[in-house]
């Protein structure tokens, strides 16, 4: 199925592979809020597919990935 | 549906580890993806022996259930254990555990079957459908059952539904252990039900009768008062009343002479050491909390706002659920004894023989 490039995208941080780069807060800060010691708050989040692709191509760990409904 | 999905079905068996998920629906899960067993031993939470009473009493029967769910059984428990040692000597395959809070997670011992360290494993869906381990390695399906699950069921399968409904209530029927620790007299495993007041545990157990409170759970669940363990019934609905639940089904006892602040400290001590070190809110975020409370019970007013902020950073964020546990224990902890925490902030504490935390913090 072609993605479509309105729909949203969800996102899941895999919490293992996730350093405290702060790639995610740099790239989408209302949507990565970081915690006291430099990780995303949320565990999950919905973005639009453009954002999406940023944030799973820009992450140094590799710790983000598209859930597989989303 | 198969014979033994509906036995256990018609009986209501629920996982005795910790998360009360049906028998009957894992076994379905994991005889439909074909996957291997792990019997789980290891008497994971703190004060924990109800695996090894199975283990040493019943095992013929542990044995049985085990061939029931599964043709590939391996038994965990940890390296050294007793449980360990009877097992080995019976000739069954033993998975050796390393110790950690963790390390018995089921994720963990999923991957330490298949080669890797016993640390959980980021996973989307449960391991019965198999996965991948954190370095990528493939993980077989595999089901992970509780010592006391097993036997329950090769009890179901000998005795039937009617026999087992015969114990608890309908809503957490058959019969269950219970592990009584701390102050009292004859502690250790008690074969008792759902439904039952939770002071005839006590009473069987030898508990202190001044008792302050009762942790429910261990590191996973949370306390309740004096007032409140008097005239409420062993079930989880009147346990979540208090934040509290069955969960393994151990309870320990706070003694009249035991400061509980002490206690609550110790423990989150401890708790700060058995991070697997994979999840930063985990490996930041326990031992944060467990020093921020260390502070307060040290006479440190200024923490308490960060301690409450730092609770909220983690549930939910762990690869596994020790965090999640971590937060429930230390907000039970704080719901509980917020007297005992005033106390220590005015520099006392309310029990005699008072303590002095500063050099244990």
């Amino acid at each position: 199925m072609r993605a479509d490039r309105d729909q949203p995208i969800q996102l899941r941080v895999d919490r293992i592979a996730c350093s405290a780069h702060g790639a995610c807060h740099a790239i989408a800060p209302e949507k990565f809020p970081l915690d006291d010691w430099g990780y995303p708050v949320p565990s999950a989040v919905v973005t639009d597919a453009e954002t999406a692709a940023a944030l799973v191509r820009f992450c140094p760990a590799a710790a983000l990935r598209r859930t597989a409904g989303g | 549906m198969t014979e033994l999905e509906r036995l256990l079905a018609d009986a209501g068996l629920t996982g005795r580890g910790g998360a009360a998920y049906p028998a009957a629906d894992k076994i379905a899960a994991a005889r439909a993806n074909s996957a291997g067993l792990i019997v789980n031993a290891c008497d994971g939470e703190l004060d924990a022996a109800k695996d090894w009473f199975v283990v040493s009493r019943h095992l013929d029967e542990l044995v049985h259930g085990a061939g029931l769910i599964a043709g590939e059984v391996t038994y965990a428990a940890r390296g050294g254990s007793m449980s360990c040692d009877l097992l080995v000597r019976a000739g069954l395959p033993v998975l050796r555990v390393p110790d950690g809070y963790v390390a018995s997670e089921e994720s963990a011992l999923v991957a330490l079957a298949h080669g890797g360290d016993a640390r959980p494993v980021s996973r989307e869906r449960p391991l019965v459908f198999g996965g991948r381990d954190t370095e990528g390695r493939k993980l077989r399906p595999t089901l992970v059952m509780n010592a006391e699950t097993v036997w329950r069921i090769s009890q179901i399968v000998r005795f039937g539904p009617r026999w087992f409904r015969s114990f608890g209530t309908p809503g957490e029927p058959g019969p269950r252990l219970v592990t009584v620790a701390g102050a009292a007299r004859s502690p250790g495993v008690l074969e008792a039900a759902a439904g039952g007041p939770i002071t005839e545990l006590l009473h069987r157990a030898v508990a202190d009768p001044a008792f302050q409170a009762l942790s429910v759970g261990g590191l996973s669940s949370g306390f309740l008062t004096r007032d409140e363990a008097v005239g409420l019934r062993w079930e989880d609905a009147q346990l979540a009343v208090f934040g509290c639940s069955i969960g393994s089904g151990v309870i320990r006892v706070v003694g009249a002479d035991e400061c509980p602040v002490r206690h609550v400290v110790q423990t989150l001590e401890f708790a700060a050491r058995q991070s697997a070190g994979q999840c930063g809110p985990c490996m930041f975020g326990v031992p944060a909390v467990s020093a921020d409370f260390a502070a307060l019970a040290a006479g440190d007013r200024n923490r308490a706002t960060h301690l409450q902020r730092r609770l909220t950073l983690l549930t939910g964020r762990g690869a596994c659920r020790f965090p999640d546990g971590v937060a429930r224990y230390l907000a039970g902890a704080l719901r509980t004894f917020a007297a005992d925490v005033d106390a220590h902030l005015a520099g006392g504490c309310l029990v005699g023989r008072a303590r002095r935390y500063a050099d244990a913090s």
